[in-house]
């Protein structure tokens, strides 16, 4: 392998990843909500993921330039009673004003112009939404204006018209909101030099639908003194059809000289809600459909003294749908039932049922969002749970979740009485566990077979000319060498090493020497069948004796001239310099 | 080639091996990833680490590995925790 190998590799490695990273450079979605589970707390708002920051001040301008000419159309849709143009509108302009409401956060603008300027379009947007709500009760009203015009009744047109005239009164004030918003966003926007030719358009259209009003208040001077003939009380309601949790609108007049200040709106003959009427005697409220049973249902006002004309309207049945999980209770010989009930909207405080085997077993109520969880008690084994929504007094239909099945342990065995103590004992187990697997494997030593022998009993003294004793028998070639007198038997190491170079040669006489160190180290440190350890092994087992360096030092120059070939007068002269050394150190001497 | 290089040069391999595989499951996790690179970098050293020779630098792998473990400890205690809440 040459020395650019390792280049080459890192060089393509890089290359694969770059190709695998350009499937995903057209859709980087990393983290897809398909293949990431919600399935703990910290995960169920997801909708933060799905926003789409924008980070740039030129961003802001746009944005604010189509806050600025959406409600010139809105109001030309609910002039023109367009609703479908009129809600694309709003969503439009909703939509509009969340990316700028974002970029005020992201850009850190929240003490700006601009941050009064989105809370002028916001407050304007609910003003919008209010007039085409008006919009339609005026509508309404009218309709009622003209069906009652040809019975020549006058309380019933006198009521038509007083309501008329609240609504109209309303309008005024709405659109006295509205004009102040209009002045706070005025000035910002011709600053930033923005367009405001449509924004100011949007006052003449609202200004327009007013004037639809009119015809209410300049007749409510008339209206005032044909009801003085006699007391009356009217009712009317907007819209006549509903659903489950529908708001309906109340709007009515009374005229009584015995006016206690007190109307009761009735429904079928139970009262719902109660009303105070203002000075002129018009009173305005609302109530929702909730537990109210799905048909038709007559709606009256009561004051004192005099009963309005029954109103009618319809409530319509709406689909729903039940969920139920199951689990056993720690606490035994039970189930943690939790689901939901929902139609349109949840289906909040309705009862419930928890059945099995088409019998009821547990009856509850949801809570403010429609959902519940509740303990059922079961005894021991199997249980099929269904959980049920039948209440006739709501106008939801009835539904049932799927089948759920739960196992109730016979034991009844809990360990919620040892929860906390258990908690503790798992933390302290694994962070006891995983730190103490850290330590260990610091303090942890590599240990290759029997290397050391652990001595039994105190070992005898062992003189330094003991060292060669241990020597097993080395090559036959060293003992014939030194049975003809080639290889000298006295002398110190570094003279028998000399001696053996000049007649073996530089690598003979290197493992002369070795062998005769390591018969010395073997005696220091009572090694076993020395000469079938490794040069390394030996260095090892001299670890944290005062030798120990010079050792290392004698055995790299060993294996340089013995496994490394080295011939070389550096070799050679570290190679004598460190067997000096080592000699000196683990005790010299005569081997 | 020296040894250094040689595991530097697995562990990186390993490492994009587990990062392609990821990303082409399109679920990147760092838990499982930071458990695979512990896998990694402790086979990686056991066969690097010799009995009797001590490079001052194993010494640092090995305190990054003990801190591995500890972590290890924290992601499978996380784990539990989840399970018995």
């Amino acid at each position: 392998m040459t020395h650019r190998m390792p280049i080459t590799i890192v060089i393509v490695i890089g290359i694969i990843a770059l190709a695998t990273l350009l499937f995903f450079a057209r859709s980087p979605v990393l983290y897809s909500f398909e293949n990431t589970s919600a399935e703990t707390k910290y995960h169920v708002n997801t909708g933060p993921l799905m926003a789409q920051p924008l980070n740039s001040t030129t961003d802001v301008y746009p944005l604010m330039q189509d806050l600025l000419n959406r409600p010139a159309s809105i109001t030309l849709d609910i002039r023109l009673r367009d609703p479908d143009s009129a809600i694309a509108d709003f969503v439009a302009y909703e939509k509009t004003f969340g990316k700028l409401d974002n970029l005020v956060i992201n850009l850190d603008m929240n003490q700006s112009e601009i941050k009064n300027f989105a809370m002028s379009t916001q407050a304007q947007d609910q003003i919008l939404h209010q007039l085409a709500n008006d919009t339609a009760t005026l509508d309404s009203i009218k309709d009622l204006q003209i069906r009652f015009r040809s019975s020549q009744d006058p309380d019933i047109m006198i009521s038509v018209n007083y309501q008329g005239a609240a609504l109209q009164k309303r309008l005024s004030e709405l659109y006295g909101r509205y004009l102040n918003e209009h002045q706070k966003v005025l000035p910002v926007s011709t600053k930033l030099g923005l367009d405001t030719t449509q924004y100011n358009q949007s006052t003449v259209e609202f200004q327009r639908i007013l004037r639809e009003a009119d015809v209410f208040a300049t007749g409510t001077g008339q209206l005032r003194t044909l009801a003085s003939g006699g007391p009356y009380l009217s009712l009317a309601i907007e819209p006549d059809h509903a659903v489950y949790r529908d708001t309906i609108s109340i709007v009515g007049h009374l005229v009584s000289s015995e006016n206690d200040g007190n109307i009761t709106l009735s429904m079928d003959g139970n009262p719902i809600s109660n009303f105070t009427p203002d000075e002129n005697g018009v009173y305005i409220g609302s109530f929702m459909v909730e537990r109210i049973p799905a048909g038709t249902h007559s709606v009256v006002a009561k004051a004192s003294n005099i009963t309005s004309f029954p109103v009618l309207f319809t409530v319509t049945l709406v689909d729903s749908t039940t969920t139920l999980k199951a689990r056993p209770d720690p606490r035994g010989h039970a189930a943690t039932c939790s689901g939901t009930v929902l139609a349109n909207r949840p289906i909040r405080y309705a009862p419930f049922t928890v059945r099995e085997n088409n019998q009821t077993i547990f009856s509850g109520t949801t809570d403010g969002g429609g959902a519940f969880n509740v303990s059922v008690p079961l005894s021991a084994g199997t249980h099929i749970l269904v959980a049920r929504f039948d209440a006739p007094e709501y106008p939801v239909n009835i539904s049932e979740s799927k089948p759920v099945t739960v196992y109730i342990s016979s034991s009844g065995f809990s360990l919620s009485y040892l929860r906390v103590p258990a908690l503790l004992g798992v933390v302290t187990a694994i962070l006891a566990a995983s730190c103490g697997g850290a330590y260990l494997y610091l303090r942890r030593k590599k240990i290759i077979g029997p290397f050391m022998a652990k001595p039994t009993k105190k070992p005898a003294a062992i003189r330094k000319d003991q060292g060669d004793l241990l020597v097993l028998p080395g090559p036959e070639w060293s003992r014939e060498a030194i049975s003809h007198g080639t290889i000298p038997e006295d002398g110190n190491v570094l003279s028998r090493y000399e001696q053996a170079r000049d007649a073996q040669g530089l690598s003979e006489a290197a493992y002369l020497a070795y062998r005769l160190l390591t018969g010395r180290i073997a005696g220091l440190r009572h090694i076993v069948r020395h000469l079938t350890r490794t040069p390394r092994e030996i260095v090892h087992a001299c670890r944290d004796a005062a030798y120990e360096a010079a050792v290392t030092r004698f055995v790299s120059a060993y294996e340089r001239i013995r496994y490394a070939g080295g011939r070389s007068a550096g070799d050679q002269a570290e190679f004598r310099e460190s067997l000096v050394q080592a000699d000196e150190t683990t005790g010299g001497g005569r081997d | 080639m020296k040894k250094k290089i040689v595991a530097a040069i697995v562990l990186t391999s390993w490492l994009v091996l587990v990062t392609i595989f990821m990303l082409l499951a399109e679920s990147f996790d760092l838990e499982i990833f930071f458990v695979l690179w512990l896998i990694g970098i402790l086979i990686v050293t056991e066969l690097l680490d010799a009995a009797s020779v001590h490079p001052g630098s194993m010494r640092y792998v090995h305190i990054q590995i003990a801190a591995g473990v500890i972590v290890f400890g924290a992601i499978v205690l996380q784990k539990v925790m989840e399970i018995l809440a």
